[in-house]
């Protein structure tokens, strides 16, 4: 029989991201916290991750995969010069420690070869963690059609495995007529978003609150125009609020995001906001 | 036998055979200075193995354990008790002589419950990565 009293926790993306990919100071203060305490993920969460990370380490191996790209260090140049945001940002953070751990040479045209598979086994090997290192909830009343397009890989020739998951993922018109999000917000928790946009109508706008302000905006504009505002792109504008309405009540939810206090307290979600890892880092360099 | 016949024969069951060696003797001198005799050449020979052997499913495992040894030398700091996990796994496999997906994926999750870290990069998060969220 299960133990009442041990505490399940349901991992938002930003706690999950930060379990599979932050510094190990910031990992080891999460294990500090779910010490043997059993963590909880879903498949949305999941699809959060590949569209936020798993996608753009994909394009990055196909633009080092460019006959036009001579060597590592070009890929970097490549993809730093033209992609911009924090997500492409965060593949330049991570490729040089992969390749530099794999004493590669980047401006060698034969580690090429050797970069493009080492990155392909650490893609593979980041889409298993993501599928199997936490408990999965079975539970997506959204049936995100997204969230369960297969990454499957042959080493040998892992590019078709990866382009055939970009195509299906990157449809979202396919992956959309299969999902239920209409019927989630519009139906299933049509009440509780109501709920949410009233409570933000009232809400100055500072730091604090910017972030569930604009997940409200956008599920007002939902609750107005109906179904055919729902597409994948609006999808991640509302994340937040899909995990939060998603989450088992039984359950802790785990975020470092603000948007979760005005998400959680309504719809009566046990949550807990986690440090940011520049808190945990600087209280570390405080006390050292 | 010449020379040439034994490169081809060089297989992954072999190649992490070799490796059971080294990882013995850091599980007998974890924490030692003399432990980088041996941490040294258990990561030369699997990223020997790595361009020998790009597509063997035993490579994809040692990668893994690669990742987590290699990355700002972190093989100091795992136990003795760490170490003689992993060589209780890798023993385990090469017995099998051949490994399939299913089990790569059971020996990489049993690395990661072992305490090592396969993915150790740490990708700094100042800015979230998805666009929704409002970190603080």
């Amino acid at each position: 029989m299960e133990d009442e009293s041990v505490t399940q926790h349901f991992l938002d993306t930003s706690v999950l991201r930060s379990l599979l990919l932050s510094t190990q100071a910031y990992k080891q203060y999460f294990e500090s916290q779910f010490t043997d305490q059993p963590l909880y993920i879903s498949n949305y969460v999941q699809m959060e991750m590949k569209r936020s990370y798993l996608i753009n380490l994909i394009s990055f191996y196909f633009v080092l995969r460019l006959e036009t790209i001579n060597n590592i260090g070009d890929a970097i140049a490549l993809w730093s010069n033209r992609f911009k945001t924090s997500e492409l940002k965060a593949i330049l953070q991570l490729i040089p420690q992969l390749f530099s751990t794999h004493q590669l040479n980047f401006s060698s045209p034969q580690d090429k070869e050797t970069a493009l598979s080492v990155l392909a086994i650490y893609i593979k090997r980041f889409e298993l963690l993501l599928r199997k290192k936490f408990n999965n909830t079975n539970i997506d009343s959204t049936a995100c059609a997204r969230a369960l397009v297969p990454l499957t890989l042959d080493l040998k020739n892992p590019a078709v495995g990866l382009k055939q998951f970009a195509d299906e993922f990157g449809d979202v018109e396919t992956c959309r007529s299969k999902c239920q999000i209409d019927q989630f917000l519009l139906v299933q928790y049509r009440d509780e978003i109501e709920q949410l946009v009233e409570q933000a109508d009232q809400l100055p706008k500072n730091s604090n609150t910017r972030g569930f302000i604009n997940i409200a905006k956008n599920l007002k504009e939902i609750l107005t125009q109906g179904a055919a505002a729902c597409n994948c792109k609006r999808c991640e504008k509302i994340g937040d609020a899909v995990i939060a309405l998603n989450a088992p009540r039984s359950m802790q939810l785990s975020h470092t995001d603000n948007s979760f206090n005005y998400l959680c307290l309504p719809i009566n979600q046990p949550h807990y906001k986690h440090p940011s890892e520049n808190q945990i880092v600087t209280n570390i360099n405080r006390q050292t | 036998m010449n020379i040439e016949q034994t490169v081809l024969e060089v297989s992954g069951v072999e190649i992490t055979k070799t490796l059971l060696v080294d990882l013995q003797k850091l599980s007998s001198n974890s924490g030692e200075p003399i432990a980088a005799v041996y941490a040294d050449n258990l990561l030369r020979t699997m990223r020997f193995m790595r361009d020998k052997l790009p597509f063997d499913p035993y490579t994809e495992v040692v990668m893994a354990l690669h990742d987590a040894l290699a990355f700002q030398n972190r093989w100091i700091d795992y136990k003795a008790s760490q170490y003689k996990g992993v060589y209780d796994l890798l023993t385990s496999l090469v017995n099998q002589e051949k490994i399939n997906n299913l089990s790569v994926e059971d020996s990489i999750l049993t690395l990661e419950n072992l305490g090592f870290d396969t993915l150790p990069f740490g990708v700094s998060i100042d800015n979230s990565l998805d666009t929704d969220s409002d970190e603080s």
